[in-house]
């Protein structure tokens, strides 16, 4: 199991995208950032393999459609995320 | 024939026909050309649009985008479709250079870009979808897109125009730092839409799922060629949510799906089952913007053996010059681009303009009828990039015996990253805006993925100024660029390669890796 801060999990995905962490909520969806495109969208789904150690499914990466579907899928694989 | 005209004579010839649908909306091919008329007489009216007066788009993929792009031809205008991912500045660059007389953009968009149009003196009228809330911005009126579609008269204007007069201008990367408008007769887009649908054999019964920007030629040439050929063109906005997308090409029967390799590889590399099942009906598939690689067309063939896979070449300038069918040549062809589309003629040259033989590699020409006249507003490019051998490529190239042509290389300093490309300079201008970077330089790499083709990387030598890390400087190039131009590496150096005479060496910049500090 890994365990990661909630300000962790935001950087992975802000960094990703470009974006501040603070713009990583749960409701941000594909195409809301011009960065979170298809091929951002693959980038997205190889550094969250890479920082967690784990190969997404195909399912699970098709099914990724805002980030709390992101937590959903780290949280399946024993991945923890704490508030601080 | 001109570019609207092919609405107009499949509205006679098919009226029911579903023409376009989005996500939201669709239309018959006769509700399209009533549309397109209305938004003409608007133009004519309201903007008092002449001939040659450019008209700006900045849609996404839609039904508006169409019926706007249509409309705006009907009128007798240049249509200059501007990608409205782009940011606040290239937009603002092109609006002043296209020097629009209309604007047709999404309310969320005028928002965005309210102080930008404002300041654009040029603009007697700004189309709002799906309306206005206001009266006027700066010196243009506001009139609201469903209430100029929806009723008045839907005849078109009298046609003022001849095919060798502009239809488009489409902005593109040159080797400066800003874009360059690329000017587009009818006749050079309707020569191109001819091949496309000659090549593929496009007709009433096709459906193409085309997630491609319309903003873009290889997207908007599909918009062309359907409209034209009368089949079904289902509009989305890039491949996301991948669910739907493969569920679009099941449920819809869909049987087209243009992408460029970096989404093949995308989808070979993660999706290729649910590739192999849904698009099991596909009749063909068109490639374009950058080499698909050998092994990806094996796999594609292999998945799907009954689709046809296309590829043409051709930069904006010059859509569409080459064809290859890869089942249809031997392996050892798919390296190649294929021949010369039917009209044009390909040479391959020297430095000093020279032709070469069969065999030699020199900068790939251009002739024919798809090769544009030139730049807007720019003499001395165009001079520099067309003359009486055709258009310069600036791509090297050899030609074999039967006239396929194999592109070996670039001569000008582009980057092509996952289809798109763009001018290092660009890139570099913007770097060299913080404080602590003294120089930049920016090359394409080869994609350590696989996937993108190239991407992006930038050495900077830093001024003594602040401190900034490759981290620091990344996020503010994302701040001021868009994604696909924003550097994969930055790296810290002492010092850029440069010639006798100061300019710097490209193609020693990757030299500096090894010597690098550590990138993020």
């Amino acid at each position: 199991m890994k365990t990661v801060t909630e300000q962790q999990f935001k950087a992975i995905i802000a960094a990703v995208f470009g974006v501040e962490p603070s713009v990583i909520v749960d409701g941000l969806r594909p195409g809301q950032i011009p960065a979170w495109d298809s091929l951002g969208h693959l980038s997205l789904v190889s550094e969250l393999e890479r920082s967690f150690s784990f190969t997404f499914s195909m399912e699970e990466s098709l099914g990724i459609n805002s980030v709390a579907d992101i937590r959903a899928v780290l949280a399946k694989h024993g991945v923890t995320i704490t508030p601080v | 024939m001109l570019v609207h005209e092919t609405l107009a004579a499949t509205a006679a010839r098919t009226p029911g026909l579903r023409l376009l649908e989005d996500t939201e909306q669709r239309a018959s091919a006769s509700e399209v050309a009533a549309m397109a008329g209305r938004v003409a007489h608007a133009l004519t009216q309201a903007a008092a649009i002449a001939p040659g007066d450019r008209v700006a788009i900045l849609l996404e993929n839609s039904v508006a985008f169409v019926v706007a792009y249509y409309g705006a031809l009907a009128a007798g205008s240049i249509a200059v479709p501007i990608d409205p991912k782009l940011t606040i500045r290239n937009i603002e660059w092109m609006l002043r250079d296209a020097e629009p007389s209309a604007l047709v953009l999404h309310a969320a968009q005028l928002e965005r870009l309210a102080d930008v149009i404002g300041k654009i003196e040029s603009l007697r009228v700004v189309i709002v979808t799906p309306a206005a809330s206001a009266k006027t911005l700066g010196k243009a009126r506001l009139l609201g897109w469903d209430a100029v579609t929806s009723g008045g008269a839907a005849a078109w204007p009298a046609t003022t125009r001849q095919p060798q007069d502009p239809a488009l201008i489409l902005y593109t990367s040159g080797t400066t730092a800003e874009p360059k408008g690329v000017l587009l007769t009818h006749a050079n887009l309707m020569a191109a839409s001819g091949n496309i649908i000659r090549t593929a054999e496009i007709n009433e019964r096709d459906s193409e799922l085309l997630t491609l920007p319309m903003t873009h030629l290889f997207g908007l040439g599909h918009v062309h060629s359907y409209v034209r050929a009368g089949g079904r063109l289902i509009l989305r906005n890039g491949l996301l949510p991948l669910d739907r997308l493969f569920q679009t090409i099941e449920q819809e029967k869909v049987t087209s799906f243009p992408a460029v390799p970096a989404s093949f590889a995308m989808l070979l590399e993660r999706y290729e089952p649910l590739l192999a099942g849904a698009a099991s009906r596909l009749r063909y598939m068109y490639t374009n913007s950058s080499p698909m690689p050998v092994d990806h067309i094996a796999r594609v063939r292999m998945l799907l053996p009954n689709t046809r896979l296309i590829m043409y070449y051709g930069l904006t300038e010059a859509s569409r010059s080459t064809f290859i069918e890869y089942g249809q040549v031997e392996r050892e062809r798919w390296n190649s681009v294929g021949p010369a589309a039917p009209g044009l003629t390909l040479t391959i040259r020297d430095d000093a303009g020279r032709a070469l033989p069969q065999g030699k590699t020199g900068e790939v020409n251009v002739q024919g009828p798809t090769v544009s006249p030139g730049y807007w507003r720019r003499p001395q490019e165009t001079a520099a990039a067309l003359g009486p051998d055709g258009l310069r490529t600036g791509d090297l190239g050899r030609l074999d015996a039967e006239g396929f042509l194999t592109i070996t290389g670039r001569v000008k300093d582009l980057i092509n990253t996952g289809g798109f490309k763009l001018s290092p300079l660009e890139v570099e201008a913007i770097l060299k805006e913080h404080p602590s970077v003294k120089e930049a330089a920016v090359a394409g790499v080869p994609d350590p993925a696989g996937i993108m083709g190239e991407v992006v990387a930038a050495y900077v030598v830093l001024s003594g100024a602040g401190d900034a890390t490759p981290e620091v400087l990344r996020r503010f190039a994302m701040e001021r660029l868009e994604p696909y131009k924003v550097p994969r590496t930055i790296r810290i150096v002492e010092s850029l390669p440069k010639t006798e005479a100061g300019k710097i060496q490209r193609s020693r910049l990757r030299d500096l890796d090894r010597a690098a500090q550590p990138s993020q």
